[in-house]
């Protein structure tokens, strides 16, 4: 994603679409939950690396060890090697996994809540509240996703914290929309009324009856947005706006390594390939998640 | 038959010659491929600078990226310093200094501007004055002796001391010494005008700068009439274009790219020039309200040599413990002589752990935009740490760094890694409540420079910097690491390269195909 | 009809007018003063002070504003403090860069998407269409600067065959801008091309199952003439409006490309600018890019109106 805000576009269909048209020939299929798996696989594996990361690591990823720079992958304790000033990356990438996991998921958590709340009030206020918020919603999105993290990072400074904000700033408003067209969806059932009717206040009616039933897309697009989070965090670290050492990040990684470009291109492989695995083994999780709890809520929420 | 044989041979012969044409015309274009670029035929170069100067008014901006093409080609000060020592003649084609040193007397020659206008006295009154109010401290530090700028004639300008001042006379063959026309001043910024022997075609940011040959100069004519400059902000895009054949020359090439430069061999395939003025110390900076005992500690753990070797090309750096360039008279590499505070880890961690600095929290400022100085910071905060001190790392952009680093009043940091100008006189502090952005403040050290300043002869003015040097060691404040050389790589045949002499300015001038 | 105009026209000037002040407010909140990093080290706060005052940087936050503002509607974007240059001279230059850059890499996108979506829709639940699929969902999940370290690796470094890096501009050889916009485009438009891949599919999916399709199946059309040339008709507009919010953010978001390659694209240049805290050009900038999105998301919402008469109806 080119630091994009595609996850406010309407969602495209999950991959493993089951059930072909009748009209159509039969096919062989695939196991319906293929991408349901593959991510479980690799979202857990990255979580047990950053787990693992605050009580072992093979050796520190930030101390300078000069005489050991550059080495090649394959290195007597340094399996992918180390880097220009002698550090492991084995261990970078390990603590990378950390800071990758705390940003995604912070920013998304955060973008989570706000949405929710800006996303109920506008399903279920009167129409110029609506009208206001979804507006607000459109207003932010309409400011580039890039010029709010710069300036945000001028403002306060660069960092894990201005990163999640930045990522708020990003996926508050299409959470709004999500949320809001999916509480519209829901608010319009008959059992909704009925409980109207049978005196439920609407703060009662949003949690107890609309919640748990958009409980799913919010699920699915919290992993979609923790996935995006982390590749934004990724090139905000790589232009310099993100974290900085002692923090370490998979972008600030690719930052430093592009020095070496001429020199050690290795270094610019491992980074990247984190990246896209960790983000791979997400989307692929948020899209199985999305067919297994309920396909119906799919497309109401698109 | 043998008509046939005949047309058989005819058309054999044609068709010999035409091969035989053809491949001396292969065989001299490729000779000529390995020859000079394509634009020494016509008469051009293209050169690479690494950074776009946003400006360039030289009275206001003391960027390197201005300050390496503007002075000495286009706009030129009113005399120059020759390597050797001697003085040749600029703007002012001759001059008199009078016997106690306090009043210099210019004969400004017949002359014009690149715009067509005369040098007039007017001229170069304007142009000493307005240096001598430039925000910039470095350029304006030259008049702090000045009294008095007067106009004897026409071609006369009179400049009155109030005491003897090395630096008036360092001054006016520096940038402190341009003389520009006062009816351009206006278009400074995007268009300056001198007298120099190439004018500036056109300026687009980001992008080129173009000189041609100015008609009007006084001297003799450049050898190459057309010259490019163009702005590659990335290092190994750079070097690409020189072994591309796509430019002639980088005349700059900062640390970062060394390493690179000697894996594929540009060293051997190009001339490598190295010249100490755009070199640059590296040097630590400790606030001067921690105890004395604490930054000498901090001190000894420095490992000079790591930060050489971080860089991958020990060629081009040298350690130091003096806050000095290689070609400056006072400057001495490292040796136990001239290193006060050697690198001694163990000590330094015996010395914590005695005198209980653990408990004195740090804050090093680290300037997280510049490859050139996170770097080392990566090295300094964890050898800090290794040695038992508690220092938190704030990295900071330019723009906050000027703010809280550069002009904070007391300063906002305790430890700070800094590369830049080897002007000793940026330390001294005339006025402690003005002490300048590293706010250190030394009585000792300031009269020292003030009595360098003074001197009469050179002798006594080395002598007087060397001791200002001394005094600068022994503090433990500014803490030099290594000094860089400037490095930089020609096309074979573009040869005349010479050492700059107004400041860094790279004097195109002398090159020539 | 009238009304759904007017009311979008009305949205649409306040937004404007909220997201300058925003944009105003926060550029203005970042700490640090392009008078300080003009001056540099050895700076005396007189001096910057100083400079600061003929910059009109000490104004009051309201008259600056305004002043801005004003400036802004009667066509005067500003000016840089550090060069003078006028923001509308900056812009243009950049724009050289980022709008081919952009476009290109959006319709290589384009180019590669449509087919392969419309062939993994065609083919779902059989391994090659999955096959494409999972392609696609990895092309997202690279970062677009990895890809572009890679291919500049690939040929620049190794093959030699175009540059790292760098920008050779329009005027100076359009050959060699060209040459400094391939790889570029090709990572740009790659990492679209697996964005696009999934709406592709998508709607050609639901394309495949409505009525008209069978009934063009009916009237003797084969399949694949039924699906390109009703189907695909169909499936367009949703995904112009795609393609057209993607050219919104495409402008402003290119910086990561531009930093990879070197290009002196707008993006960066708000980049470098936001760092020299050049307050009026960024604010200006961004304004631009803000009218710019604002006006696609307005022109969109007319268009769908106009050719979707539900849509209208709804809102």
């Amino acid at each position: 994603m080119i630091l994009s805000k595609s996850s406010h576009l309407p969602n495209p269909a999950p991959l493993d679409v089951p059930a072909s048209p009748p009209a159509r020939r039969q096919r062989r299929k695939l196991p319906r939950n293929a991408s349901l798996l593959v991510g479980i696989v690799l979202t857990t594996i990255f979580l047990a690396v950053a787990l693992v990361s605050f009580f072992y690591l093979p050796s520190n990823p930030n101390i300078p060890v000069i005489r050991n720079r550059l080495l090649p992958a394959g290195t007597a304790g340094h399996w992918l090697g180390t880097d220009v000033l002698g550090r492991d990356i084995v261990a970078q990438l390990m603590v990378g996994a950390r800071t990758s996991i705390l940003v995604g998921a912070g920013g998304a958590t955060l973008s989570l809540i706000l949405g929710l709340i800006a996303g109920l009030a506008a399903a279920s206020s009167g129409k110029i509240a609506d009208e206001a918020i979804s507006r607000g919603a459109d207003i932010l999105l309409s400011i580039p996703g890039m010029v709010t993290a710069l300036v945000l990072a001028a403002t306060m400074g660069s960092g894990a914290l201005t990163t999640i904000l930045a990522l708020t700033a990003f996926f508050t408003p299409s959470f709004t929309r999500v949320v809001r067209s999916a509480a519209i969806g829901v608010l319009n059932e008959d059992f909704i009324t009925a409980a109207r009717l049978y005196g439920r206040g609407k703060i009662f009616v949003l949690i107890r009856h609309v919640l748990p039933n958009i409980a799913g897309v919010m699920i699915v697009q919290f992993t979609l947005y923790f996935a995006a989070g982390i590749l934004t965090e990724a090139g905000l670290s790589y232009l310099g706006v993100g974290v900085h050492r002692p923090s370490i990040s998979w972008g600030l990684m690719l930052n430093e390594a592009q020095q070496q470009v001429g020199i050690s291109s290795p270094l610019a492989i491992w980074p990247g390939l984190a990246i896209v695995l960790m983000v791979l083994g997400l989307n692929l999780l948020g899209d199985g998640l999305r067919d297994v709890l309920d396909p119906k809520l799919a497309r109401r929420a698109s | 038959m043998r008509e046939k044989m005949h047309l058989i041979t005819q058309r054999l012969g044609l068709l010999t010659a035409a091969a035989a044409l053809f491949a001396g015309a292969l065989g001299g274009a490729a000779t000529l491929a390995e020859a000079a670029s394509p634009r020494a035929a016509e008469n051009k170069m293209v050169l690479v600078a690494r950074q776009d100067p946003g400006t360039l008014d030289f009275v206001k901006s003391n960027l390197t990226a201005m300050r390496l093409w503007i002075p000495a080609n286009v706009v030129e000060p009113l005399v120059y310093f020759n390597k050797d020592g001697s003085v040749s003649p600029g703007v002012a084609e001759s001059w008199t200094i009078s016997d106690d040193k306090k009043t210099y007397t210019f004969k400004i020659r017949e002359a014009k501007f690149s715009n067509g206008a005369p040098v007039t006295a007017e001229d170069v009154i304007y142009s000493l004055n307005t240096m001598k109010a430039s925000p910039v401290v470095d350029y304006a530090a030259a008049y702090e002796a000045v009294t008095a700028i007067d106009k004897v004639d026409d071609r006369t300008v009179k400049v009155t001391l109030s005491r003897p001042s090395q630096n008036f006379w360092q001054g006016m063959g520096a940038i402190s010494g341009l003389i520009q026309p006062e009816a351009s001043a206006g278009t400074i910024a995007t268009n300056p005008i001198g007298t120099g022997p190439y004018k500036l075609a056109s300026y687009t940011t980001n992008s080129t700068f173009e000189f041609e040959a100015n008609p009007t100069y006084w001297g003799e004519a450049p050898p190459v009439k057309n010259v490019t400059v163009r702005i590659i902000t990335d290092g190994t895009a750079g070097l690409n274009a020189l072994e591309a054949g796509e430019v002639d020359a980088l005349p700059v090439i900062t640390i970062d790219l060394w390493e690179q430069l000697s894996k594929r061999e540009l060293d051997k395939k190009y001339s490598l020039v190295t010249y100490p003025q755009v070199g640059e110390p590296t040097y630590a900076v400790l606030n001067q309200k921690l105890d004395k005992d604490l930054r000498e500690t901090i001190a000894k753990t420095l490992d000079r040599q790591s930060y050489n070797d971080a860089f991958g090309a020990a060629w081009g750096a040298e350690n130091t413990c003096t806050f000095a360039l290689p070609n400056q008279v006072w400057y001495s590499p490292e040796s136990p002589e001239t290193c006060p505070f050697p690198y001694d880890m163990e000590g330094a961690m015996a010395a914590i752990a005695e005198k209980g600095y653990a408990s004195t929290p740090l804050e090093y400022a680290s300037l997280s935009d510049v490859p050139d100085l996170s770097l080392p910071a990566d090295i300094m905060v964890p050898a800090m740490q290794a040695a038992g001190f508690n220092v938190t790392r704030n990295a900071i952009d330019l723009a906050r760094y000027s703010q809280l680093i550069f002009q904070g009043r007391p300063p906002q940091f305790d430890v700070t890694i800094m590369s830049g100008d080897a002007n000793p006189v940026q330390f001294a502090c005339p006025d402690p409540s003005k002490a300048g952005w590293s706010t250190y403040c030394s009585p000792e050290y300031t009269k020292a420079l003030a009595d360098a300043d003074v001197a009469l002869t050179q002798e006594d003015y080395v002598a007087k910097m060397k001791q200002a040097a001394d005094i600068l060691r022994k503090d433990a404040v500014i803490v030099p690491l290594i000094a860089k050389k400037g490095v930089g790589l020609f096309n074979p045949d573009l040869k005349g390269f010479e050492e700059p002499r107004v400041n860094v300015a790279i004097e195109l001038n002398k090159l020539h195909w | 009809m009238a009304i759904y105009v007017l009311r979008k026209l009305a949205f649409f000037l306040g937004a404007l007018f909220i997201a300058s002040v925003a944009i105003f407010l926060l550029i203005r909140g970042a700490g640090g003063n392009v008078a300080a990093v003009v001056l540099g080290k050895g700076a005396t706060p007189e001096a910057i002070n100083a400079l600061a005052h003929t910059y009109g940087l000490d104004r009051p936050m309201a008259v600056q504003y305004f002043d801005w503002i004003g400036n802004m509607l009667s066509g005067d974007l500003g000016r840089s403090f550090r060069t003078n240059e006028s923001v509308a001279d900056l812009v243009t230059a950049r724009l050289s860069v980022s709008i081919p850059l952009a476009f290109s890499g959006l319709v290589l996108g384009l180019l590669i998407a449509i087919p392969v979506g419309t062939y993994a829709a065609r083919n779902v639940g059989t391994p090659s269409g999955a096959l494409f699929a999972l392609v696609s969902q990895i092309g997202v999940a690279v970062p677009v600067f990895w890809a572009g370290i890679l291919l500049s690796l690939l040929f620049g470094v190794r093959l030699g065959w175009l540059p790292t890096g760098g920008w050779t501009d329009w005027s100076v050889s359009p050959w060699g801008a060209i040459r400094s916009l391939v790889l570029p485009v090709l990572s740009l438009g790659l990492i679209m091309a697996a964005v696009l891949i999934r709406y592709v599919r998508s709607a050609v999916l639901d394309v495949m199952n409505q009525d008209y399709l069978r009934t063009a199946r009916a009237v003797g059309m084969t399949r694949t003439e039924a699906l390109l040339k009703v189907g695909l008709r169909n499936a367009a507009l949703p995904l112009v409006t795609i393609v057209g919010l993607q050219i919104a953010e495409l402008i402003g978001g290119t910086v990561i490309i531009e930093t990879v390659f070197s290009l002196p694209g707008l993006s960066r240049m708000m980049l470098a600018n936001v760092a020299a805290r050049e307050v009026i050009v960024v604010q200006s900038t961004v304004m631009l890019i803000v009218v710019f999105v604002i006006s696609i998301n307005l022109i969109v919402d007319l268009l769908y109106g106009l050719l979707d008469p539900r849509v209208r109806a709804t809102r």
